[in-house]
């Protein structure tokens, strides 16, 4: 069984054999010595981060400029950055590395991994700064693509139709969920970048060290510091586009003039992307040194985790929060869980604060509005630790006038908004354009013609909210016509969006300013002609300034016509309509009174307060309103529709 | 049947041919794999802290290049050594090589293949990473099917969350059994200097371009385990009932351990049957190895990030 | 005729030894009692963030102050679950799926993830669970 023995070695054979095992034996013991005494990189001052250590630190240390919590020295690099932390080889350990950590694509491996922010993660990649939601429907809504606004949609994942294809060419970078694919200070010009889009801010010295390193110098040693101080800077770039918000805010208008234009000239801003803005008027909250995150809350801008169609229904506060008569609801600081806790925790300007208000809209706590001695309202400024006291509303806005019990404060308080009409967007397939997402040149382009930016006093209009109808502002949202190129017809569409137009004054309109201004009612610039007849009859009619759009005879910069009503597609949300014929009618009757008893008028109040008495009660000397306006005239029209 | 298995024992002479003319044979090749990652294992031993296992390894590979490198070359020359046994298997059964054996040296040998199994996945889990502990907890799972699985399951990995188990038996008991094979199925010779030359050489090589990683406990929605259990990874996860995998698994090493035994001319069928399996499984590890991303989705690796 | 008795004799002998080693172990662990480590009751503040958290082998769904706690060893092979892809728990060994509150969603795991029992101490601000993990 098995082969034969070996036969017994010797001579040469056996010397070879004894020089091997030797050569064996050294090299043995050559490199027990070696591994000994080799030289060792010294990693005892390298930290145990969340239970291992990071041979990042070996080249990457001192690196300053770092929040506290986002030390290295608790979290190492690998947790934001990933690579592989466990090998002294360039290329391994940067092997899959993140650059940008905060983009949504890779945070729940980032931020929102394990321990660290896992849930904010998860509301982030379903709210709207992050989708556009919204936006895709409105804009899916508008071409005709959907039956209505309120849909799926995000804007890092179009589609192929017209619609979602007009947003990748022209809009769909400013998204949080747009990847930023280097690392940048935040400024007008950034877009995306999910997190740090808003969380990163660079020292002087975290931006010296980058440019350095980008001319070819040393590596960074000093790190942005990701923290939860988010400036009106970094919130700029994005909302100074499309509602304009963030210029509004800071008292900006877009004009359409070319940066040569305005040289030397005070009033005008030019914006890093070759935009002229003039000066008309801030909000009143600006000039009071408000940042927008004094007033918008985490869960407004990042999210509760729930699905909403549009920013009204993902914003939790609202004006009467702060400005109210009635007692506010608090919460104590023992009662705050999560968030809200860790927030507190890392605002210390905040942390004179022990109660705190509820937010009216969703009766969750607002971290940095609190009740004085006396029960008035505190609003402490998150970054400045400013106080900020906020007036009471006045009387008139309280103690209801006849016929106002549906205003908003903005409808009131909002002298202007940016308004866009006469556009019109077409296709041109024989161009190129730049996919907003990824940045590669696509076949087709779209082009807008612009029309008009005026600056005006916004239209009102009703919207629904929860299932309650409220007068609120509208701007022309769009009144356009779009030529997709597919099909043969043009797309004509005169919608209103409603905005909150960021130029809160402190001074609420003159009854005038809407009761008799076609803008206001929606009709568009124009004069009222008020005419009296021998019976002291006076009837009222409308006289546009812009010419008549032949697609539906209204006036170009109108949404609905005089004493008219418009029906099937007026707005950009499900609800909202322009004034009826009769809201139209109620308001112009009032404007007619105003002609001789203007608000400021001793017996104004008298008069307004309750309207309909006034109305049976006409001194002689007063006009009758006759023809479309008479009363009774209304009165039936009311009568008709609500039997 | 029989002229396919004919073809394929011929395909594989001419390939052991062609090896012969380059390489040492694979016995003597898997002798010096034994010494080297033996002998590496040896030094590695004195930095490998079982009370701190993970920690012990980044301090090692962080700190010492030569350890670092050492460790690669243990790693390779234990893959290398198991490549190696299996080659050497596919050899000896293809030119009929288990006719020259008693039947218990066969069936001791053949023992070979899951004592060399169970080095490299012990040494696996030594690692004591993120995918160590889920590799660990995937055999607690695969032993608890057996009967009698709890008396396995501490047998070889002892209770609790200690390595102490697996590296004493890493160490000593599968080594020793090892070496014990080897010693018995070589009759005590040295093998040839230039199978050291050839691992240490490609061992180092390789070493120096790739280094066997450590996976970082945090995030990841498929965490793959060591090559070789790939394939097994992925039955895993068609199958619902791991009882099958296990009873399959010991079908096959029956099926190895008592080729002697059976008289001709079934041997053939048995070898072709294994043959089979181990392309199909290989087939498997790579598809598994190449083709699954995240989540466990399909996805191309050249689309991935 | 010998000598194949003379293989089978020495191919059992082989296999004997392993089993006899086998039952020797299972004796040997009864006692070796001492090797055996115990498990304890888990403490976890109660301080959780609000939806899905993970605890080393226990995951935690809390639903503003209701806490479902269930435990994070998938039932297929044992592995810790330990992330959470558009609202389903993810095995990262087999890619067995879940629902939140621990239903298989899809294979290979059969069985639902087990719910442990929990108590909450109001005093100390701790959730704690009984149920050894």
């Amino acid at each position: 069984m098995g082969p034969t023995v070996e036969k017994q070695v010797r001579g040469p054979e056996g010397f070879k054999e004894f020089l091997v095992a030797g050569i064996v034996i050294t090299a043995g013991i050559a490199s027990l010595i070696w591994f000994l005494k080799a030289p060792h990189r010294d990693v005892d001052n390298l930290p145990v981060v969340m239970g291992h250590r990071e041979g990042c630190l070996v080249c990457h240390l001192p690196m300053t400029g770092f929040s506290k919590a986002h030390d290295p020295a608790a979290i190492g690099c690998h947790s934001c950055h990933l690579g592989n932390p466990f090998t002294m080889e360039k290329g391994q350990a940067h092997e899959g590395m993140v650059i940008v950590p905060g983009n949504l694509k890779t945070i729940s491996s980032t931020c929102g991994n394990g321990d660290c922010h896992p849930q904010i993660s998860r509301n982030i990649q379903n709210s709207l700064m992050a989708t556009g939601r919204g936006m895709v429907s409105v804009n899916r809504y508008v071409f005709g693509e959907i039956d209505s606004p309120n849909g799926e949609g995000h804007l890092s994942r179009l589609g192929e139709t017209p619609a979602q294809d007009h947003l990748q060419k022209l809009c769909a970078s400013c998204h949080l969920a747009k990847t930023k694919q280097s690392p940048d200070p935040v400024g007008e010009r950034s877009r995306g970048g999910g997190c740090t889009a808003c969380h990163i801010n660079y020292s002087k010295g975290a931006k010296a060290a980058l440019e350095r390193y980008r001319e070819g110098g040393e590596i960074p040693k000093v790190h942005p510091a990701l923290m939860i101080k988010v400036t009106q800077g970094h919130c700029f770039g994005c909302h100074s586009r499309s509602g304009r918000i963030a210029t509004n805010y800071e008292g900006w208008h877009e004009t359409m003039l070319k940066p040569h234009e305005i040289k030397g000239q005070p009033n005008y801003r030019l914006l890093e992307d070759g935009r002229v803005f003039e000066r008309i008027s801030a909000d009143i909250h600006f000039d009071r040194g408000m940042e927008c995150v004094d007033c918008h809350t985490w869960r407004g801008l990042m999210g509760d985790g729930k699905k909403y169609y549009h920013e009204e229904d993902q914003v939790e506060i609202s004006c009467e929060d702060c400005h109210r008569l009635s007692p506010a609801q608090t919460i104590s600081r023992s009662a705050l869980t999560g968030i809200d806790l860790k927030l507190l925790a890392q605002r210390q300007a905040l942390d004179r604060l022990t109660r705190f208000v509820l937010s009216g809209k969703s009766s969750r706590p607002l971290i940095n509005v609190s009740l004085d001695r006396n029960g008035a309202i505190v609003v402490v400024g998150k970054n400045s630790g400013k106080t900020f006291l906020p007036k009471k509303p006045r009387p008139v806005c309280s103690s209801a006038i006849y016929g106002h019990e549906r205003l908003t404060c903005q409808s009131c308080h909002t002298p202007w908004a940016p308004s866009c009409i006469r556009c019109h967007t077409y296709y041109d397939a024989a161009k190129r354009a730049e996919d907003h997402i990824t940045g590669k040149a696509l076949k087709g382009r779209w082009i807008e013609e612009r029309g008009h930016l005026l600056a005006r006093q916004p239209a009102l209009g009703v919207r629904l909210e929860c299932g309650r109808e409220v007068v609120e502002t509208f701007i022309p949202g769009m009144i356009l016509t779009i030529d997709t190129g597919r099909g043969k017809h043009r797309i004509f569409r005169r919608l209103y969006a409603p905005t909150a137009a960021h130029t809160t004054s402190a001074k609420g309109l003159e009854c005038q300013a809407c009761h008799l201004n076609g803008v206001a009612l929606g009709l568009g610039e124009g004069l009222f002609s008020i005419k009296e007849d021998d019976v002291k009859q006076v009837t009222v009619s409308f006289h546009p300034l812009f010419q008549k759009r032949p697609e539906d005879g209204i006036a170009e910069d109108a949404w609905v016509g005089f004493l008219n009503e418009k029906e099937g597609m007026v707005s950009t949300r499900t609800g909202a309509r322009p004034f009826d014929a009769i809201e139209q009618r109620r308001v112009l009757l009032v404007g007619v009174c105003l002609t001789c008893h203007p608000g400021n008028e001793r017996n104004a109040k008298r008069i307004y307060k309750n309207f309909p008495q006034a109305l049976g009660r006409l001194s002689p000397r007063c006009l009758v309103p006759g023809g479309s306006l008479a009363v009774n005239r209304i009165k039936e029209m009311e009568q008709d529709r609500d039997p | 049947m029989k002229t396919l298995s004919e073809q394929f024992a011929s395909h594989m002479r001419r390939f052991f041919e062609l090896w012969s003319r380059v390489l040492p044979m694979p016995g003597f090749l898997i002798s010096a794999c034994m010494f080297v990652a033996a002998g590496s294992g040896i030094l590695l031993a004195f930095a490998y802290d079982i009370n701190r296992p993970f920690d012990s390894l980044q301090v090692l590979i962080l700190s010492n290049p030569a350890g670092t490198f050492l460790r690669g070359i243990h790693y390779w020359s234990a893959q290398f050594f198991f490549v190696l046994v299996v080659i050497h298997l596919i050899d000896q059964l293809s030119k009929d090589g288990e006719r020259e054996l008693s039947a218990g040296q066969w069936a001791r040998l053949s023992t070979m293949v899951p004592v060399t199994l169970f080095l490299m996945i012990s040494g696996y889990l030594l690692k004591g990473d993120r995918s160590a502990i889920l590799a660990r907890q995937v055999i607690e799972g695969l032993l608890g099917t057996l009967p009698m699985g709890d008396t396995f399951r501490f047998l070889v990995l002892g209770s609790g969350e200690g390595l102490q188990f697996v590296y004493s038996h890493h160490i000593s008991t599968a080594t020793l059994i090892v070496f014990m094979l080897i010693l018995e199925h070589s009759r005590g010779r040295w093998p040839e200097w230039l199978s050291f030359i050839w691992i240490l050489g490609i061992s180092m090589l390789i070493s120096a371009l790739k280094m066997p990683g450590l996976s970082h406990e945090g995030a990841g929605t498929l965490i793959k385990g060591p090559w070789f259990f790939l394939g097994l990874q992925q039955l895993l996860h068609w199958i619902s009932e791991p009882l099958w995998l296990v009873v399959g698994g010991a079908i096959c090493f029956g099926m190895l351990c008592s080729i002697p035994l059976i008289p001709a001319p079934s041997p053939k069928y048995v070898k072709v049957a294994l043959a089979v399996c181990l392309v199909l499984y290989m087939g498997l590890c790579l598809t598994t190895y190449a083709f699954r991303g995240p989540d466990w989705e399909w996805a191309l690796p050249w689309k991935s990030r | 005729m010998d000598i194949r008795r003379r293989k089978i004799l020495s191919w059992l002998g082989t296999w004997l030894l392993g089993i006899c080693a086998i039952f020797f172990g299972s004796m040997l662990k009864s006692r070796m009692k001492f090797l055996v480590t115990q498990t304890s009751l888990r403490r976890l503040p109660l301080d959780l963030p609000q939806g899905i958290s993970f605890h080393h082998g226990i995951i935690v769904n809390r639903r503003s102050n209701k806490y479902f706690v269930i435990s994070a060893h998938c039932t297929h092979l044992g592995c810790t679950i330990d992330t959470m892809k558009e609202g389903e728990l993810l095995c990262p060994c087999h890619g067995s799926r879940y629902s939140l509150d621990g239903k298989v969603v899809s294979g290979p795991a059969r069985r639902n993830l087990k719910l442990l029992r929990h108590r909450i101490d109001e005093k100390e601000n701790v959730l704690i669970i009984e149920d050894p993990v």
